[in-house]
């Protein structure tokens, strides 16, 4: 990517975001930089508009997402999460993660269990989210470590959810 | 119009300046054009006052062509030679459609082909002949060419489906300032005259597809949220299900003609239901009887429940309830059928709107878009931000797919992958581009096909290759492959396989010249004129306005390409002068995307914190 996103959006490179401020630039910029308003213009600049747009739409989708601004500024600060390559993952996270699957086998579409795993995924992720907060927020990246790990489980989870979230729906 | 130089809203043209737009609905049953004069939008209609035109095409073995409600008559006389619907083979292969009532001509590549009296016709020239009609009404009411138009489809078509609209405007001689989803046309035709903030879902259904989407209108801003819809779902399957019940009941329908007669027969009896509660239905020597409203609504009660599928996946994916849904608006003639509007106001517990026609409020919206993009609408400040339809990937081992622009994303969208190698030294890469929803490749739509050669040999899983997928505003995708460890780069814009190719365009514009008066060359060079006369300007601007960041030598070589495009601008050639607009591109690429950096770093350093808060 050639354009940083925080940059784009004049932002400091920190987890940390207001996220409503982000959706107020973003819709400012794009007001600017949609192709609509090149509509009349020569073929560069309706080229580089569609360009200046998507990095706006693309910049604002990965920053909105907490997992996916923490994997963003890892990269930044040089620190691959490796989810393509390095598999091996902390074992009670993955003994935990067993013991949901093969209740959710089991639950044979029985609404009241996969609502418990839902609420159970629900405040796991919730208490994960808040940890990578705090990893992030020290100083001078003495969290990375922490923070990497934390983004891998809680991609984890959030494929889960939304398994869970099908299997609510082929209940419901 | 130069970059950075965008004019401030509320300030239109002059009066006589005025550029005349329209928008255009090219729908699957009817089709029709619309414009804005004097800020109010115009449903433009023919010599005898008829606003829509019958999407039906005849060819004659003369070569000439009759279009509209003269075709449609001619449908049950001359069934194979007069084609109605040809919006539901857009962009389609042969292997893709099912039963035809046309006799189709057979070739394993390449657009379906229609077999008639005047030749083999692909579905965008027969669209284009609408479009050709159309065209010609607005010039003949507005006094002039028309200088753009919007064209508004599914939005639920795919890439190829879109490509072949785009390609068929070309072939009539349009210049398409936007493609746009209807349903997003009828939110306009709805957002602007009330302005109300809020959710709408917009409930289409037409003669041939049904598109749901859920827009959010704030500050001005229609954001697309979620799209989805069925491509193969429309009023015509309402009338294909009667008929159905029709031939159970002893209906013998024993020839192309008759069974013609039959569709256009539960159409009008299915038109009378939505007043009357039974109807008697005669159609000689083949079926009388009759038909009673409620008979109607157990026909076609599967066909609304498969309507609501997508619905309620719409609702999902935008993660939004039904309860916070402001308006529900109805677009569609399909629409008006009451057992059709009681389901959708129990699905959404909320009376739909409708209160403009449903179909014309598609063309009504797309108008006021053409009127914007043209530089007319000035005191409309208001901006479309539209999504794409359907997830777009690529093939990875295993027959799998790899989706790399999920559905749903906010458009221009550009999203990069890497991938790398499998084999040792292997030197060249396959990209197979898909679009679709399914794991499996073999479950989606092909795109494209092509190959990324020249991959310096390293042992399996060395090399870096980066894919980068690109979609415009109009829902159109470029894809460029790289090879980052050397630079080897291979780029496609995405012309499907069943799409036609350039040279067939090219072809069936110079075939245009002999049948028609319409003078393609003619056109070709006043595009690049005026393309020419843009770039200049733009350029010429920019250079004035941001010298600063201007290197001496590239000044010397923008000017250079400047004053070549302007001595090749009066020739009579648009090869030579598309030649020049590219050098000239090239010179002042980097130099425009400075601008562009520096002008997105003043827009943000300009504004303390607070302007934010």
């Amino acid at each position: 990517m050639a354009r940083n996103y925080f940059e784009l959006f004049g932002l400091p490179v920190r987890f940390d975001i207001d996220r409503e401020e982000l959706a107020r630039r973003h819709r400012e910029l794009i007001r600017t930089w949609h192709p609509d308003r090149f509509a009349q213009g020569s073929s560069q600049e309706r080229r580089l508009a569609v360009e200046m747009s998507a990095d706006l739409n693309d910049g604002v989708k990965v920053l909105r997402d907490p997992i996916d601004r923490a994997r963003y500024v890892l990269k930044l600060n040089g620190v691959s999460t490796d989810e393509e390559t390095d598999t091996v993952m902390n074992p009670a996270f993955l003994q935990d993660q067993m013991v949901w699957r093969e209740r959710l086998e089991e639950s044979q579409g029985d609404a009241r269990v996969v609502d418990d795993l839902v609420a159970e995924v629900a405040a796991l992720r919730a208490r994960k989210e808040e940890a990578l907060g705090r990893a992030l927020a020290q100083e001078a990246g003495a969290g990375f470590t922490d923070a990497r790990q934390l983004v891998r489980e809680l991609q984890f989870l959030r494929r889960f959810a939304d398994e869970l979230d099908e299997a609510q729906a082929g209940v419901s | 119009m130069a970059l950075l130089q965008i004019s401030e809203p509320g300030q239109s043209p002059l009066p006589h300046e005025r550029r005349r737009a329209a928008g255009i609905d090219l729908g699957t049953t009817n089709s029709l054009i619309a414009t804005v004069r004097d800020g109010h939008v115009q449903v433009l209609a023919d010599a005898e006052g008829r606003i829509l035109l019958p999407s039906v095409v005849r060819f004659h073995a003369d070569g000439t062509t009759t279009v509209g409600q003269a075709a449609a008559e001619a449908e049950v006389l001359d069934p194979l030679n007069t084609i109605a619907s040809v919006k539901r083979l857009m962009g389609r292969g042969h292997g893709e459609i099912g039963a035809s009532p046309y006799e189709l001509s057979h070739t394993d590549e390449g657009p379906v082909r229609l077999r008639t009296v005047a030749g083999d016709k692909t579905p965008v020239e027969v669209s284009a002949h609408i479009l050709r009609t159309l065209k010609a009404r607005a010039e003949g009411n507005l006094g002039g060419e028309l200088g753009g138009v919007v064209i508004t489809v599914p939005a639920y078509f795919d890439e190829p489906q879109r490509q072949a609209t785009k390609d068929a405007a070309r072939l009539a001689g349009l210049t398409v300032l936007r493609l746009l989803n209807e349903p997003t046309a009828a939110a306009v035709a709805y957002g602007l005259d009330r302005n109300p903030e809020g959710l709408y879902c917009v409930y289409d259904l037409g003669g041939g597809t049904f598109d749901v989407s859920l827009l959010r209108l704030s500050q001005g801003v229609f954001e697309v949220l979620a799209t989805g819809g069925d491509a193969l779902l429309g009023g015509d399957d309402m009338d294909a299900a009667v008929v159905c019940h029709w031939v159970a009941e002893g209906a013998r329908a024993t020839s192309p003609s008759e069974t013609r007669q039959l569709l256009r027969v539960a159409r009008q009896a299915r038109e009378r239901l939505s007043a009357e509660t039974e109807t008697a239905i005669d159609v000689p020597g083949v079926y009388q009887g009759s038909l009673t409203r409620a008979t109607l609504e157990g026909l076609i009660d599967p066909l609304i429940e498969r309507t609501l599928i997508p619905c309620r996946r719409v609702l999902k994916d935008a993660g939004v309830k039904v309860a916070d849904i402001h308006e529900v608006v109805l677009v569609g003639g399909a629409t008006r059928t009451p057992h059709v509007r009681a389901r959708i106001e129990g699905f959404f517990r909320k009376a739909p709107l409708h209160d403009i026609d449903p179909d014309q409020v598609v063309a009504v919206g797309a108008a006021r878009q053409a009127d914007l993009l043209i530089g007319n609408a000035g005191a409309a400040d208001m901006l479309l931000l539209d999504v794409i339809p359907l997830s777009l990937g690529l093939e990875i081992m295993g027959g799998l797919v790899e989706k790399i622009i999920p559905r749903n994303s906010p458009i221009p969208a550009s999203r990069a992958q890497e991938f790398t190698t499998y084999k040792d030294g292997q030197t060249a890469l396959a990209v197979h581009v898909v679009q679709g929803e399914r794991d499996l490749v073999s479950d989606c739509r092909s795109l494209a096909r092509f190959s990324l050669r020249g991959i310096p040999p390293m042992v399996a899983g060395a090399a870096r290759i980066r894919v980068t997928f690109r979609v415009d505003a109009d829902g159109l995708l470029s894809v460029t492959a790289r090879e980052l460890t050397q630079g080897i780069e291979s780029e496609i814009t995405v012309k499907p396989s069943f799409g036609l190719s350039d040279a067939d365009i090219e072809r069936m514009l110079g075939d245009s010249i002999i049948h028609a008066s319409d003078d393609a060359l003619v056109r070709a060079l006043r595009e690049q004129q005026v393309e020419a006369d843009r770039m200049i300007e733009a350029v010429e601007a920019a250079m004035a306005d941001g010298a600063d960041l201007l290197r001496d030598k590239e000044r010397t070589a923008i000017e250079g390409q400047i004053a070549l495009l302007k001595s090749v601008k009066a020739g009579t050639d648009p090869q030579v002068i598309r030649a020049a607009i590219a050098s000239l591109d090239q010179a002042s690429a980097d130099f425009a995307a400075r601008r562009m950096d520096a002008g997105l770093q003043k827009a943000m350093t300009g504004r303390s914190v607070t302007e934010f808060s």
